[in-house]
């Protein structure tokens, strides 16, 4: 019996689900293709605030010349940071929870607050201001939600001054983010252009809790209400019609466009797919998050963020991170993975998708509520560069027959010296046994060669250049214990990489 | 070779340990756990079934029994299986004095001397008193002190990963090692250890360490000479 590790977490049941799945665990990666169990990339620390307080926001411009500039807005104070070094930007409220949107036109980006008591802040690479938003005896302008659809700046759930609207949505004038207008209802006469701003209530009156993209046709979320896209082309006829009545997203951040696809939780923790039929107003969503209903079922709302390079979603729940490995949706098998870092407290207050300071290459960077800058896709030895990160993958019940010995043989490759642990729950005897299987480092050795100074005979023979990185090796191991089944559970806890191609059995 | 090399080698012969496995060091390997518990097994069975049928040098040494004025009974060395040799007895070193066993035993004693339990005087037999250690008692009982030699073939059986496997040398380890070996296949596998005397290999190996254990050139003829 040989087994892989090419697919995710499958909590449906503990026995008959596909032989590749695993019925728990977590910190292992997943990828069309592979079968090897791999821990996930370290969680690298890229710096911490000042005040070392609260992440409440992560923001990037980048301007058409290439330059580039981060925001991080964290307690009090709004930062400007360089991947080394931050820079005071002013005040933030330490109560916000900053989201942004880039408005490409004016090479800048607007940041609202999904909890409306700071205002809308603008950043355009030297200042980070208040948006001035033309809106008549209005001094105070908040906004749930933002994006950019169809030439004009889009605000959700909006407040003037202490008036909160959280079924309205405001389009800013064509082209042009910084007149709004709360007093003229998108569709009605009195327009002269089509492109003058305009406001739209939620067809269903209910808070709007979600704001994006599809197919680029835009999609809003009301609370415990449903899904509406916006049809039209201008002031005067843009309207909601109903896009999906079958349900709509929980929470405040439960919504995410992943490219080809928008996901969404909604009421039971159920992750659903707008992408689910080719008929465009007859969408009958899935729910994807079957394989995981355990993990996800209490679950109120959570952040969600696309990494589009390694093609992950990440829904943030709480001390872990559920992932959806987008490659594996087609498989028919679970693509869930669960991260965790105990050792870091993990508990993320903010993330984001943006590039590294250095490179155009995109990353997502989390901050939590010590003002800790992580990158979701580190390069370092373990979380920190300096905590262990425990892998862990529960394998569905296999069927021994009252083997009187097993035994079988790791496979691996040669990476980082750590250690594998095989626990076995036995079925019938009820008993609990381990194997720890080390698995070796890769050795230093460059390999010689027939040549120089180096001749065949003596110490030196072709393939004795030891285990480069990488070289598949295998390590055996005998269990005690029998039964008629076992649970048998895969730990490694290592702050070194290490890759098991398969255990045969 | 000790007890884990004997181990290491079994578990060798039979692949479990290969490719990047290292040898065991020690009996508490998790790793390999389970093979260690049989491999120990089929040495200490092999190891059992070899000395109970043959005598091997290892077995040989000597021991004392220090007579006491009116004690009839004396216990053995804790190490000891039997007496060597045929005619057992105890001597005393300078060779002036035997004492064999007395023929019949405690059985046959008890019919011919009815005091033979306290009558004291210059003990001539010694004879088996059967109770739950190995001992022997003395005819007549001991009215005076003498220190006693005697040869007797000692336990020879391992438990610690240290302890030396009972042959003279290398070879002869490594032959009864592959012996073993062949016994942890049949039970590994869970073959009909019935038919394990049938196997070539075991055979071979065990006829490899008769062979290697005589004292004089094995016969010469054309092929193998199992024993």
């Amino acid at each position: 019996m040989r087994l892989t590790f090419g697919a995710g977490i499958n909590e449906l049941n503990d026995i008959a689900i596909d032989p590749t799945e695993a019925i728990a665990g977590y910190n292992f990666e997943l990828g069309l293709g592979n079968n090897k169990l791999k821990p996930r990339s370290p969680f690298d620390l890229l710096g911490t605030t000042p005040n070392a307080s609260q992440i409440t926001g992560i923001h990037q411009l980048i301007e058409r010349n290439g330059t580039k500039s981060t925001i991080i807005m964290a307690g009090t104070s709004a930062y400007k940071w360089d991947g080394a070094s931050f820079t005071s930007l002013g005040t933030a409220n330490a109560n916000s929870e900053y989201h942004s949107f880039d408005w490409d036109l004016d090479q800048t980006i607007l940041i609202t607050d999904r909890n409306q008591v700071d205002v809308i802040r603008e950043w355009d690479g030297t200042t980070l201001s208040n948006l001035t938003h033309g809106i008549t005896g209005v001094t105070s302008f908040y906004a749930k939600y933002g994006i950019v659809s169809n030439g004009r700046a889009v605000l959700a759930n909006v407040k003037t001054d202490t008036t909160t609207n959280p079924h309205m949505i405001v389009f800013s004038a064509f082209e042009n983010r910084q007149s709004f207008d709360t007093s003229a209802r998108g569709g009605s006469g009195g327009f002269s252009t089509g492109d003058e701003a305009f406001y739209l209530l939620s067809p269903d009156m209910k808070p709007i809790n979600g704001l994006t993209l599809f197919k680029n046709i835009l999609i809003c979320s009301t609370e415990d209400g449903q899904l509406f896209k916006l049809v039209g082309n201008d002031a005067t006829n843009y309207q909601w019609v109903d896009f999906y009545s079958g349900s709509a997203a929980i929470g405040v951040n439960s919504m995410v466009n992943a490219g080809n696809d928008v996901y969404y939780m909604r009421q039971g923790g159920v992750i659903e797919s707008l992408k689910s039929t080719d008929t465009f107003g007859d969408v009958g969503t899935d729910d994807i998050s079957l394989p995981v209903r355990d993990t996800v079922k209490d679950s109120t709302g959570t952040r969600i963020v696309y990494d589009q390079t390694n093609r992950k979603i990440f829904f943030f729940l709480g001390s872990e991170v559920l992932v959806l490995f987008k490659d594996l949706l087609s498989t028919g098998k679970s693509p869930f993975s669960i991260y965790k870092a105990d050792d870091l407290t993990l508990n993320p207050s903010a993330a984001a998708y943006i590039e590294y300071q250095t490179s155009t290459d995109k990353t997502v960077m989390w901050g939590d509520v010590q003002g800790r800058i992580f990158d979701m896709n580190g390069t370092g030895k373990g979380d920190a560069g300096q905590y262990a990160i425990e892998t862990k993958r529960k394998l569905a019940l296999q069927d021994v027959n009252y083997k009187s010995l097993i035994k079988g043989r790791v496979f691996y490759r040669r990476k980082g010296t750590c250690e594998l642990s095989i626990d076995y729950e036995w079925g019938d005897e009820r008993s609990l046994s381990g194997n720890v299987v080390p698995l070796k480092a890769s050795s230093s050795d460059t390999g010689s060669y027939f040549g120089g100074g180096v001749y065949f005979g003596g110490n030196f023979y072709f393939g004795g250049a030891g285990a480069s990185d990488g070289t598949p090796v295998s390590q055996g191991f005998s269990a005690v214990g029998k039964g008629t089944s076992v649970f048998v559970t895969l730990t490694v806890n290592t702050s070194e990489d290490f890759a098991i191609d398969y255990i045969e059995v | 070779m000790d007890y884990l090399g004997a181990v290491n080698r079994i578990l060798i012969n039979n692949f479990i340990l290969k490719g990047d496995d290292d040898l065991v060091n020690t009996f508490n390997d998790n790793q390999h756990e389970a093979t260690i518990r049989v491999a120990q097994n089929a040495i200490t069975t092999e190891l059992n079934n070899f000395v109970s049928a043959f005598h091997v040098d290892y077995e040989k040494t000597t021991g004392t029994l220090t007579t006491v004025v009116g004690q009839r009974t004396y216990s053995l060395p804790t190490d000891f299986v039997r007496f060597f040799g045929d005619s057992p007895y105890l001597y005393l070193p300078d060779e002036t004095y035997r004492v064999y066993e007395y023929q019949g035993g405690e059985n046959r004693l008890r019919q011919q001397d009815y005091t033979y339990l306290t009558t004291e005087g210059r003990e001539s037999y010694w004879y088996w008193d059967s109770t739950i250690t190995k001992k022997i008692a003395l005819y007549n009982v001991p009215d005076a002190v003498y220190t006693y030699s005697f040869e007797y073939e000692r336990d020879v059986s391992v438990s610690n990963s240290t302890d030396i496997l009972p042959f003279h040398t290398e070879s002869e380890a490594q032959a009864f090692a592959d012996m073993a070996s062949r016994r942890f296949k049949f039970m590994v596998e869970e073959l009909n250890v019935s038919t394990l005397e049938q196997d070539a290999d075991y055979t071979f190996n065990r006829s490899t360490l008769m062979n290697l254990m005589r004292y004089r050139e094995p016969n010469k003829r054309y092929g193998k000479r199992y024993l």
